[in-house]
């Protein structure tokens, strides 16, 4: 089965006027990338999400909208159509912007399952390996694994931020630890503390969904005993305190943060903070100092870097 | 976490009928999206709307995992059902459907301006107003 994609450039006022049509003439479903959309969300100053503006120029100033018909249901007539009401649009008060039309094909491919090609085993630190359920791998016997599926929640094991903890926690951590993931995402720090024989580990996360994922990958990883979850704000939900605490979040949060996480802290505790980017290192690292932190370690990876740091003697 | 957007994808979809058919295959499998993931979370949050078009933005992270927000109805379904008609009309500058008064069209534009790219709510209501004329229906003055 062939789908016929249709992509017209137009404007964001257009934009639903334009995907009514397409659905009129029998699309099966439609897309709308919008440059504005992107441009909204950057100019939000609270969300922690951020886009380069190298991406957002890529987009040019025209709202695409994409109609999937298939092969079955296009022909001239429907393009004609769509030619003739996209010229209207202007004498219904709508901006049509360039209304150009293009034509391309999809082949049908199996969706389902193509995703999986991004995903293979990978070894991100001296020990831990991080393996789709689906893929095979031979493990050493120094090896361990820990089994993630990427899905709703960010930590898939790919990202530097996430890379570089593991290499601090695989430094750092001690048998019998207590350790809190603040900011928990996928729950893949935490998981991987309870199988580098951390004793007992609380994941927190402000976002449900980050919760339940965690949740689930705790499960499936045989770790549930070991690890908990708790939805909230870490000043709220914790009343314990840890041997390590890693907050894998971003420099702004971890700032606020460093003022709070020694009452988290036992003595000679370890505080890991990674999601800095790069042009915010010096920062995060004076506030670390002032708050009376030593700084034990500071690694850099692409345009990130992570911090070993605690009050104690360097462990 | 320190979530860089590598895309941010606007789809219509039927509520409760995600599948990886186009165009959710076509348009999150180029960004490594686990697809099925997302259908099944899809349909399990929007089963009690069935029948309708839910637009949905899914935002894609650097690692290839995603959040994604459900949006208030498209501008086309709110006018049909204000007008309370099935479907516009394929020539709308020659045959009319139907009727719309300015005060339901601001009332779809206060529903919607939370998605909307509009500086007001009378840029919105134009984009309304010039959606629902594009459907063959008058908007009463």
């Amino acid at each position: 089965m062939k789908y016929i994609e249709v992509k017209v450039l137009t404007t964001t006022e257009a934009s639903d006027a334009v995907s009514y049509m397409m659905y009129d003439l029998g699309a099966a479903g439609v897309v709308i990338e919008d440059p504005n959309d992107f441009k909204m969300l950057n100019q939000d100053e609270k969300s922690w999400d951020y886009i380069e503006d190298e991406l957002i120029q890529s987009l040019g100033e025209d709202a695409k909208v994409k109609g999937y018909f298939s092969e079955l249901d296009f022909s001239e007539v429907v393009l004609n159509e769509l030619k003739s009401r996209l010229a209207e649009l202007d004498s219904f008060g709508l901006d049509k912007g360039k209304a150009e039309i293009s034509l391309g094909e999809v082949h049908e491919e199996d969706w389902a399952t193509a995703w999986k090609q991004y995903y293979k085993p990978v070894k991100v630190g001296e020990k831990i390996v991080i393996k789709p359920t689906w893929e095979s791998y031979e493990a050493s016997e120094e090896d361990v694994i820990i089994e993630l599926d990427p899905g709703m929640a960010f930590g898939t094991g790919t990202h530097e931020t996430t890379v570089m903890c593991i290499k601090l926690i695989e430094k750092y951590i001690k048998p019998d630890n207590v350790v809190f993931d603040v900011g928990c995402g996928s729950g893949i720090l935490g998981i991987a503390a309870a199988k580098l024989d951390a004793e007992k580990v609380i994941c927190v996360d402000i976002e449900e969904v980050s919760c339940k994922v965690s949740r689930e990958n705790i499960q499936m990883n045989n770790v549930e005993n070991k690890v908990e979850v708790r939805c909230g704000n870490l000043l709220d939900v914790v009343k314990e305190k840890a041997d390590m605490i890693i907050a894998n979040i971003i420099a702004d949060v971890i700032i606020g943060f460093s003022e709070d996480v020694d009452k988290f802290l036992l003595e000679g505790g370890i505080f890991i903070s990674s999601g800095i980017i790069k042009d915010r290192r010096d920062e995060v690292i004076e506030k670390l100092v002032k708050e009376g932190f030593s700084i034990y370690e500071l690694l850099e990876m692409g345009e990130w870097c992570a911090i070993a740091s605690g009050k104690g003697i360097n462990a | 976490m320190a979530k860089k957007i590598t895309a941010m994808v606007k789809l219509q979809v039927n509520a409760g009928k995600a599948t990886p058919a186009p165009p959710i295959g076509p348009a999150l499998g180029q960004h490594g999206v686990n697809i099925m993931g997302f259908c099944k979370e899809f349909n399990e949050r929007t089963a009690k709307q069935v029948g309708l078009i839910i637009p949905v933005v899914i935002t894609v992270y650097q690692d290839r995992s995603f959040t994604f927000i459900l949006k208030t109805p498209p501008a086309s379904v709110l006018i049909k059902k204000a007008v309370g008609i099935e479907s516009g009309s394929g020539v709308p500058n020659k045959t009319k459907v139907g009727k719309i008064t300015k005060a339901k069209i601001r009332e779809i534009a206060e529903l919607k301006m939370p998605d909307l790219n509009a500086a007001s709510v009378e840029t919105a209501m134009s984009m309304i107003a010039g959606t629902a004329r594009s459907m063959g229906i008058v908007v009463e003055e």
